[in-house]
């Protein structure tokens, strides 16, 4: 531990020769799309609800240079990562540290299936540049493209053929350090055909540190194969941007949980292409937002092809003066016959003054589909928070447990008892600071 | 124990309660009997402290305390319990999850020792036997998806677990069927004691032939018009409520039952 180094990524400039030249194909595509990209203003009807520009003024988005911990906050660091982690978890643990690789604080011995991009066989080289910013030709964020432009590394993961990977992965990415930085995650999965594997995220910052996270995340899911994905984003201090984009061959399931915290911003872009017949995707979503907080969830569903289906599930929970976006499409192409897409998104303000916009879109091209969708906004229900009240409880206590009761249809599914243990903590602890003066 | 002199009380600045008088000693039992919006349940929600249901005139005294100037849950944590007409769903929340918060409130508050898991949950699943639920309800959300019957047979159960010293029930009894009835009244008369007092809300003699009430009051039209022993329930029963009409000046509509 004490030579515990904290390398953020620097991206300070495109004259600087960057680690991996094998990758500065990507890079160099991404500058190019860079070009006539633009840092997304209220205007860009995908981020209207955000002020993106003042919330981004003190997160510099770009030019970090080596940080070099002092034992003092090292010491801090051993105590608060000891609590970080789920516990309990058998997993491939594999930790990031301002999105750098701490080996120190893995424990992956014996995982033939991950490896960073900066340790990669040719042959996994050569993997990685065919898969990379290939999930969707179509659609290209500025964040994203930023992440690639300035890529150096990353965490593959390659489940092989008709492999049943035996325990999660579980990657944990932690912001730490006094000084906001930023830094940049890059994942890949290619789940091999009918391989079946589970990874959970999970995204902290023990230390309530701020600073920005930029995170692109692909996942391959090819014939037969099967994903489980939890992603955890319990860092309120952190500012984050995430492109997650998953394709999807026959007969594939891909199954995702996500919990989040708002944070100043916290922007969650997902895109499923159901590409193969049969495909289903499975998306369970949580979102909390509190003090004048953002999050904006924007969600996808790419049905390409006949028969496949979709359901998403969210549900929203926004406090004080927080603000939460949910944009919910479905895009059903012509060809896409028989498909089942479904779509709920309930929200519950908990305060007069924090809003939400939420959306359901759905874009529809096949005859032959069945889709639903549907979106409610409201509040506590004032006769249950009595029934609570006429047995005893505190009304702030109330308060707290009905939320907690709100958003547990979806804390409960996560199907690793120890992850569900955790976050069911995490958020009851979360929720105890409740203000009591919280508007009805 | 509780003693209402002259209430008067608005719901939605409407008034319902036209001063009312009613004063409960520890060990009895009281019915209220009366015709559908005579303002039973409004006298309930008034004792509860529910939003919206004000009382403008008149006191409430509960052991001594001014009830009116308690919150809801320091009214629970005094004593009173109050099992509804329409109990709430709340799904998300078990029943046990539920009953145990509500307990460790109570307990903190009245100074009696927490119970442990173990105990809480034997605790429990002996109430729920009490009242014939299966103990599979504790795991399921508050009256999620309960039918009639098992929602009232659920709050009997709560009130057993909690043991408070007044009792309100309101309507329990309605849409029962005679098994059901049968719990409910075993429940109440388990938890007679010389310390603890019942107000049984009732439209029926049938509760009263099992639970037998100290005093009987006819509630018509915001106002108690008639108050009396058991024998006042018979005679309800047998000639509905209209022969009372007469005493009561402001109802001008005949009263149906
Ligand atoms: N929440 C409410 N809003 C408006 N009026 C109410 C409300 N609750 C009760 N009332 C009115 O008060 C009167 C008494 O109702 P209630 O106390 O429920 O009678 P009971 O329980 O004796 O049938 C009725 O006229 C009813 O319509
Ligand atoms: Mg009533």
């Amino acid at each position: 531990m004490n030579n515990l180094k904290l390398v953020t990524n620097d991206f300070s400039g495109a004259q600087r020769s960057r680690k991996n030249p094998w990758l500065q194909g990507i890079r160099d595509a991404a500058s190019e799309r860079l070009r006539v990209l633009q840092l997304p203003t209220r205007k860009t009807e995908d981020w209207k609800y955000l002020k993106l520009e003042k919330l981004l003024a003190n997160d510099q988005l770009d030019a970090q240079s080596m940080q070099e911990l002092d034992s003092k906050s090292v010491e801090d660091i051993d105590e608060l990562l000891a609590q970080s982690f789920i516990d309990g978890l058998d997993a491939y643990r594999l930790v990031f540290v301002n999105g750098v690789f701490v080996s120190q604080l893995s424990q992956h011995d014996s995982n033939p299936y991950s490896v960073l991009f900066s340790a990669a066989s040719k042959a996994q080289q050569q993997l990685i540049v065919d898969h990379l910013d290939t999930s969707h030709n179509y659609y290209h964020d500025y964040f994203s493209s930023l992440n690639s432009a300035q890529l150096e590394d990353g965490l593959l993961i390659n489940i092989p053929k008709d492999c049943a990977v035996d325990k999660p992965f579980y990657i944990v990415n932690l912001t730490i350090g006094e000084q906001p930085k930023t830094s940049m995650m890059r994942l890949l999965v290619i789940a091999e055909t009918g391989s079946t594997a589970t990874i959970i995220e999970h995204e902290d910052a023990p230390l309530k540190h701020t600073g920005m996270v930029n995170t692109v995340i692909e996942c391959f899911v090819n014939d037969h194969a099967h994903i489980t994905h939890s992603r955890l984003q319990l860092d309120e201090s952190v500012t984050s941007i995430c492109s997650h984009r998953v394709r999807q061959g026959a007969h594939s399931t891909y199954q995702q949980h996500q919990i989040s915290l708002a944070s100043k911003l916290k922007r969650n872009d997902l895109t499923v292409a159901l590409r193969g017949e049969y495909a289903s995707a499975d998306i369970r979503g949580s979102f909390y937002g509190r003090h004048q907080q953002s999050i904006d969830n924007h969600t996808c569903m790419e049905h390409i092809v006949p028969n496949c289906t979709s359901n998403e599930v969210f549900r929203g929970l926004v406090d004080n003066e927080a603000n939460a976006v949910f944009n919910g499409r479905i895009h059903i192409h012509p060809d896409a016959q028989k498909t089942l897409a479904e779509l709920s998104n309930k929200n519950l303000l908990l305060s007069d003054f924090a809003t939400i916009n939420t959306k359901p879109e759905l874009e529809i091209y096949a005859d032959d589909v069945r889709c639903s969708h549907g979106a409610t906004v409201g509040q506590i229900d004032n006769e249950a928070l009595f029934y609570l009240q006429s047995r005893g409880v505190p009304k702030v206590e109330a308060k707290r447990i009905l939320s907690l009761a709100f958003i547990a249809e979806i804390v409960n599914q996560l199907t690793d008892d120890n992850v569900r243990d955790f976050v069911s903590q995490r958020s009851s602890s979360l929720f105890a600071t409740l203000q009591p003066e919280g508007a009805q | 124990m509780l003693n209402i002199t002259n209430l008067k009380a608005n719901v939605d600045g409407k008034e319902i309660l036209k001063g009312l008088n009613i004063d409960v000693k520890p060990g009895e039992v009281h019915a209220i009997m009366g015709p559908n919006g005579s303002g039973k349940s409004t006298l309930s929600n008034v004792l509860a402290g529910r939003d919206k249901y004000e009382a403008t005139a008149g006191t409430i005294t509960f052991g001594g305390k001014d009830l009116l100037a308690l919150e809801p849950e320091d009214r629970a944590r005094e004593g009173i319990f109050l099992a509804f007409q329409y109990p709430v769903e709340i799904p998300g929340v078990s029943n046990l999850e539920f009953l145990k918060t509500s307990l460790e409130c109570l307990h903190a508050y009245q100074n009696k020792p927490l119970l442990s898991a173990v105990e809480f949950l034997k605790l429990a699943r002996e109430k729920c036997k009490l009242v014939d639920l299966h103990t599979d309800f504790l795991k399921r959300g508050v009256n999620e998806g309960f039918s009639g019957g098992e929602k009232k047979r659920n709050e009997i159960m709560q009130m057993l677990m909690l043991e408070p010293k007044l009792c309100l029930l309101d309507e329990t009894d309605s849409g029962l069927d005679i098994d059901a009835l049968k719990v409910v009244a075993d429940g109440i008369n388990t938890l007679r004691s010389p310390d603890r007092a019942f107000i049984l809300i009732t439209h029926y003699q049938r509760l009263l032939d099992y639970v037998q009430p100290d005093f009987v009051h006819v509630l018509s039209d915001g106002q108690i018009v008639k108050s009396g022993g058991s024998e006042l329930a018979l005679e309800l029963e047998e000639k509905g409520y209209s022969w009372l009409e007469s005493g009561t000046e402001q109802s001008a509509n005949p009263l149906k039952v």
